[in-house]
């Protein structure tokens, strides 16, 4: 068998759907998985996407869906299982390195996968980047949190902002 | 002489993050552990500080994140958490930032010091009364009347007194 049993008795073995890219590529992927998308669980339980015909993603390019895909394959079983409240520790161990190393990105990508998470609604892919962005932030001061995201320099009028800021607030953070 | 000209990257791809939707922003600031980073984020540019002081916001902020507690505001004074309390250094901060003699409270009606009768959210509740034994039950010897009573900030140093109870 090439695929696991996703178990929710579908019908039958698992029903693959068919995503297009904004740069149409034709991605095959099992209906458990783009299912964590609730936009395409839509789609798909109206019986959208299977055959020939695709469900087209506009708003998605082909190195971000793979992306998107990826985390989706890999958190199907679980979320097939109802959050899997009978998953082993170490699946849920397995589970959390994945996440960790899967954000482990340049920034640009993060950007991506937050707005295609955000357009076809994958609740744990959009709070896992949004995690990780606030990782990036946390601890730093106003300058290093427009370093580490790459914003331009200030303008005088941010430059004064901080600087007040620093005045007012700035025994908190020594 | 030329002054040196303000490096100015010439037109790499802008910072992604600086257009995001407010409402991913949002999902991200809420994701900060602590009320310190959410303010140094709101000082960081000008759409995140919109996006952060924005009451609602602040409000579910809150909910998610109650605020630290920094120490007790006592009859003897400040006493910051201690450690291994993670509000420690916090604590500490504000012990040296704040004025917890409430010194800028002009004295009352009576000349005795002020002391705290209430915190809540950082404003303390200050009270002033005719000298009077300790040993007593103080419910016994200070008429209502005779209370003075403030609210103060002891970190902005800001306060108001309040009316007397007729």
């Amino acid at each position: 068998m090439a695929a696991p049993e996703s178990g929710d008795g579908n019908n039958g073995a698992a029903r693959m759907v068919t995503l297009i890219s904004s740069d149409n590529t034709r991605f095959e992927v099992e209906a458990a998985a783009a299912s964590l998308s609730q936009t395409l669980q839509l789609t798909i339980l109206d019986g959208g996407g299977g055959g020939g015909d695709g469900i087209p993603l506009p708003n998605v390019d082909s190195a971000t869906l793979s992306k998107v895909l990826e985390y989706c394959i890999k958190h199907a079983p679980a979320a097939a299982n109802g959050g899997a409240p009978n998953a082993t520790a170490v699946d849920r161990a397995e589970l959390e390195r994945f996440d960790n190393e899967f954000v482990n990105i340049d920034q640009s990508v993060l950007y991506s996968l937050i707005m295609a998470a955000h357009n076809l609604e994958i609740e744990g892919l959009q709070s896992l980047v949004a995690k990780k962005v606030a990782d990036m932030i946390k601890g730093k001061s106003p300058m290093e949190i427009r370093r580490t995201l790459g914003f331009p320099d200030p303008t005088p009028e941010e430059q004064a902002e901080m600087n007040a800021h620093m005045l007012e607030y700035g025994w908190a953070y020594e | 002489m030329a002054s040196p000209a303000r490096q100015i990257a010439d037109h790499q791809a802008p910072a992604p993050f600086l257009t995001l939707t407010d409402e991913l922003l949002e999902d991200i600031f809420f994701r900060l552990p602590a009320p310190t980073d959410l303010a140094r984020a709101s000082a960081a540019c000008i759409s995140f500080r919109r996006i952060i002081t924005d009451r609602s916001f602040l409000r579910r902020f809150r909910v998610v994140h109650p605020p630290p507690l920094l120490g007790f505001a006592a009859y003897e004074g400040f006493l910051p958490a201690q450690p291994p309390h993670p509000s420690a250094p916090l604590g500490d901060a504000l012990a040296g930032a704040a004025d917890f003699s409430y010194s800028f409270v002009p004295t009352g009606r009576w000349n005795t010091p002020w002391h705290p009768r209430d915190v809540r959210q950082g404003r303390v509740v200050l009270e002033c009364t005719p000298e009077c034994e300790l040993a007593f039950d103080y419910y016994d010897i200070v008429y209502l009347k005779h209370l003075e009573l403030a609210v103060c900030d002891p970190l902005s140093r800001r306060y108001r007194l309040l009316p007397r109870i007729p």
